[in-house]
């Protein structure tokens, strides 16, 4: 996913859960004293709070900010590098005892990350961050990768790994760090601690960088957090923590296993020194909790948490609810699966009196969508009772409504909670969608010619006689990525009239297909070792070698609706059938609102796919008449380009090549695609092209250069279109190219032009010439035109990889690239 | 949400106190040496004695009754107001 898809895949998700009500609330409280907040002047009870001990209604900790403003102002402005209010020194030697350890307090974690990781990690180190570590520590890891230092990605919490990638590092790195958060902030698991300190033990290069914002006060002796409840502190270990959840009181700590270390991140962290330091409320708010967490108090409160944690567990197990969280931490995750379940379920619970938070994308795969809720100290076991059956109603409400079940959902996790049992608890079972009859079928062969043909034989290269090629192709090839596997969906009414048309395929993507070429360039490298790496197994509406409307859908059928909700459920079975990581439905109308929020609502984001180049309701008469049409700027283009070059080639259609001809289009087409890491797509096998030439709906155009213009002297084939061509259109869909020509000799071009010519002897008005090489296409009158696709990635990990190798694509003063990020 | 006996014996002195609050109804109390008032209640559908030290105003134990004979040993005829405001003073406590 690029850069601008990711943002406006968010921006759409965020927009979706605004107009829900959702998100981005406020709360229009006067005061609040407790867990109940107020929401469109409507009393709520607070599921979202982090702050676990509620100690933010504590009248010691209430005091304490108000006396530091009394004493200092609500501000001391000045960098800590001059002069700090004397509050931080009574702060951090009190943090000192609860952590016992050298402390630094910060304004915030996030600016305590900022500072010591740059200072920490050198270009000569590695660093591994877990897939799952809090976005802010990947937001500081990339001022290291700045430096140059080598950055990976790990899948969460994969200890086995963790071990192989140190064991991999350690020799070329002068320190291995492996980055993670000590509880996981949407699934509140933690990291394995007792595991990470034997690496510690046993790897002398090997330092440990924990984020423990969500341990915080929650857990340990003076509640200094998960990590250090489980862990020593190690020599080669840092902890940053938070101010701003059980501590209650905003800010952020860091603390080092050496006062030298601590001192080091003091002296050079960037925004330690520079920036803004926590501020006299802040710092007197913190020296009361600090208090508390140095008495008796802070266990009782721990105590108590823990036991509003124990009921809501019994209770969600009772009522059967898919609970995902770890059983012993605050944060609770329900799952959901899609969106719209989630804001139907949250908006329910708002309306009856409870606020709970989303767990949505990117912070989990669309498709794991949950609903997140927090449990604190402030809680009654009343409240919890009330808010976690009134959850269990409108879970069941929504799912009947939505024709799933509990299990139906948690397929897409790939996980279940604990002892949890659906059948037992399956109120909601599924109603079927009447009055339609669904057809899915593994063969053209199963589907009726005509009534394929009706709604495909002018759409693109997908007619049944295509089809059913395709599907000898692409079956029984040697290589795995050369074998797919192609499903049709026809759905209709109780007349048997067709309401939904269409075709899948399965097939395996290189996960870089959009990714820059630099970035393809690296990852082919590797897959000269594994094939496989940065591959998934992908399932497409439509076809990854056709382009065109791959789904009829009868506009005026009472059945619209319940086609498309089938279309969805067939796509789900076809995921959970074949392993898919990726769907892809594409070739859609760019804009489509319906279809748009009809898509998202299913867990899809939406992304423009290339421009494809047309030329609509074209008149071909002659080669003159075509040029007078052009306008003049293209006329120029057409002479200098086109006319110039015309006369060195004999342009023949070949309807049956001989073996040798067709290995040699096919390593021109080998040259095109060797060099096409734009999109980079899997070859196609040569069983596809000798399918081809005995097709009668294809076509191949071969450009033979004169033997003077080439350096043998004899005539030589230097290009070649592979064509489909219907009653009116006529599509260029694959191209072969000999490149040692090309500059000179401009066979490129005038392949393009020899395209439209021969569609035009054909009498097709509509000629398709494909993505890519969208300027060259122009000159001949092609217009763009913008198809959206909209996609499920069912595994972020690969996604969020290429997202830390693009943003990494750094070039030395040689051109050549010295990233060094990788995914594993 | 019922919990079992095992379940709600899983539970803090002082979460138990909330759950009997919450969703336990009194039945009967007496009172062992003056210096005891053992209460018995039903919750979940089970029965509970609760040992409150009348000296100290604190509740020492909340255990659920496995031998029911045990109900001989109340007599149900006790005051019930006096029992209501005991039970006050009880949680205040």
């Amino acid at each position: 996913m690029s850069k601008e898809t990711f943002i406006k895949t968010l921006t759409q998700i965020s927009e979706h859960a605004t107009e829900q009500g959702i998100i981005y609330l406020n709360t229009d409280d006067d005061t609040l004293s407790g867990n109940t907040i107020s929401v469109d002047h409507k009393q709520i009870i607070n599921f979202g709070s982090c702050s676990y001990l509620g100690l933010e209604f504590d009248e010691r900790v209430k005091s304490g900010a108000i006396n530091a403003i009394q004493a200092y102002g609500t501000q001391f402005s000045c960098s800590r590098a001059y002069i700090s209010a004397r509050y931080y020194k009574e702060l951090e030697d009190k943090l000192e005892l609860i952590f016992g350890a050298p402390t630094i307090s910060t304004p915030t974690t996030t600016l305590g990350h900022m500072s010591a990781i740059p200072v920490l990690v050198s270009p000569a180190d590695a660093v591994i961050l877990d897939h799952q570590v809090h976005s802010s520590v990947q937001t500081a890891v990339s001022v290291a990768k700045a430096q140059r230092t080598h950055v990976e990605l790990m899948r969460h919490n994969r200890m086995d790994l963790l071990e192989e990638r140190i064991l991999a590092l350690k020799d070329k790195h002068e320190k291995v760090w492996y980055m993670a958060d000590g509880i996981y902030s949407m699934f509140g698991d933690a990291a394995p601690l007792v595991e990470i300190r034997n690496l510690l033990d046993k790897y002398p290069h090997f330092h440990f960088y924990v984020d423990d914002a969500h341990g915080m006060s929650v857990f340990g002796k003076n509640g200094r957090g998960y990590v250090l409840s489980k862990i020593e502190m190690h020599e080669r270990m840092i902890v940053a923590t938070s101010f701003a959840k059980g501590f209650g009181t905003g800010g952020g700590a860091l603390v080092f296993p050496n006062r030298k270390l601590a001192n080091t991140v003091m002296d050079c962290g960037g925004t330690l020194r520079a920036s803004g330091p926590m501020q006299p409320a802040a710092l007197g708010a913190a020296i009361a909790s600090a208090d508390i967490h140095l008495s008796n108090d802070i266990t009782i409160f721990q105590d108590q948490l823990q036991e509003n944690i124990r009921y809501a567990n019994l209770a969600l197990k009772k009522l059967g609810l898919p609970n995902l969280a770890h059983p012993f931490s605050p944060i609770f995750f329900i799952a959901v699966s899609l969106p719209k379940i989630a804001y139907r379920i949250l908006n329910g619970l708002k309306n009856d009196g409870f606020f709970l938070n989303l767990g949505i994308f990117p912070a989990v795969p669309i498709k794991n969508t949950g609903i997140r809720f927090t449990i604190t100290r402030l809680h009654t076991f009343e409240q919890i009772d009330a808010m976690i059956n009134c959850l269990k109603k409108h879970f069941d409400q929504t799912l009947i409504a939505e024709n799933l079940t509990t299990n139906e959902i948690l397929k897409w996790f790939k996980t279940k909670p604990l002892d949890f049992n659906a059948s037992s608890t399956e109120t909601n079972q599924p109603k079927e969608q009447q009055n339609l009859n669904v057809q899915l079928e593994d063969s053209i062969l199963a589907i009726d010619k005509k009534d394929w043909n009706r709604f495909f034989a002018e759409k693109g290269s997908f007619d049944w006689a295509n089809m059913r090629m395709y599907e000898e192709a692409f079956n029984d090839n040697e290589k795995e990525h050369e074998n797919w596997k192609f499903k049709y969906l026809i759905i209709r009414d109780n007349n048997k009239s067709i309401v939904l048309a269409t075709f899948f395929t399965v097939f395996i993507s290189k996960d870089d297909m959009l990714a820059p070429k630099e970035i393809s360039s690296e990852i082919e490298a590797l897959r000269v070792k594994n094939p496989t790496y940065m591959t998934s197994k992908t399932l497409s509406l439509g076809s990854p070698i056709t382009e065109g409307e791959h789904l009829y859908l009868d506009q005026n059928s009472s059945y619209k609706q319940k086609a498309l909700s089938l279309l969805i459920k067939t796509i789900n079975t076809i995921q959970e059938q074949e392993n898919i990581t990726t769907t892809i439905l594409r070739d859609f109308q760019n804009n489509d609102k319906v279809m748009d929020s009809f898509f998202v609502d299913n867990g899809f984001f939406k992304l423009e796919m290339p421009e494809s180049a047309k030329i609509k309701n074209t008149v071909w008469v002659d080669k003159d008449h075509f040029y007078q049409n052009l306008s003049k700027k293209k006329k120029g283009h057409f002479r200098r380009n086109i006319n110039k070059h015309i006369d060195k080639y004999s342009v023949n259609i070949v309807d049956n090549p001989t073996e040798e001809e067709l290995k040699h289009f096919y390593e021109l087409y080998k040259n095109v695609k060797n060099k096409s890491l734009e999109l980079n797509t899997f070859r196609l096998p040569y069983k596809l092209f000798r399918k081809i030439v005995t097709n009668p709906n294809w076509e191949i155009i071969a450009l033979s250069l004169k033997g003077e213009y080439c350096t043998s002297n004899v005539e030589k084939t230097v290009a070649v279109g592979f064509c489909n061509k219907s009653t009116l259109t006529y599509s260029f869909v694959f191209v072969g190219l000999d490149y040692n020509y090309n500059f000179e000799h401009g066979c490129y071009r005038q392949l393009l032009f020899q395209v439209i010519k021969r569609a035009g002897i054909l009498s097709c008005k509509n000629i398709d010439l494909g993505f890519t090489s969208l300027m060259e296409k122009r000159h001949f009158g092609a217009k763009p035109y913008q198809a959206c696709a909209y996609m499920q990635v069912n595994d972020n990990f690969k996604m969020e990889s290429l997202e830390v190798m693009t943003l990494d694509t750094k070039k030395n003063d040689n051109g050549i690239n010295k990233r060094g990020v990788f995914s594993i | 949400m019922e919990l079992t006996k095992e379940e709600f014996s899983l539970f803090s002195l002082k979460s138990k106190i909330q759950l009997i609050e919450k969703d336990g109804d009194f039945i009967a109390r007496r009172v062992c040496e003056d210096l005891y008032l053992i209460s018995l209640y039903s919750i979940y559908g089970f029965f509970i004695e609760t040992i409150y030290d009348i000296s100290h105003f604190k509740t020492l134990s909340i255990t659920p009754i496995i031998n029911l004979e045990i109900a001989e040993l109340y007599d149900f005829n006790y005051n019930m107001e006096d029992a209501a405001n005991l039970q006050l003073h009880y949680y205040q406590s």
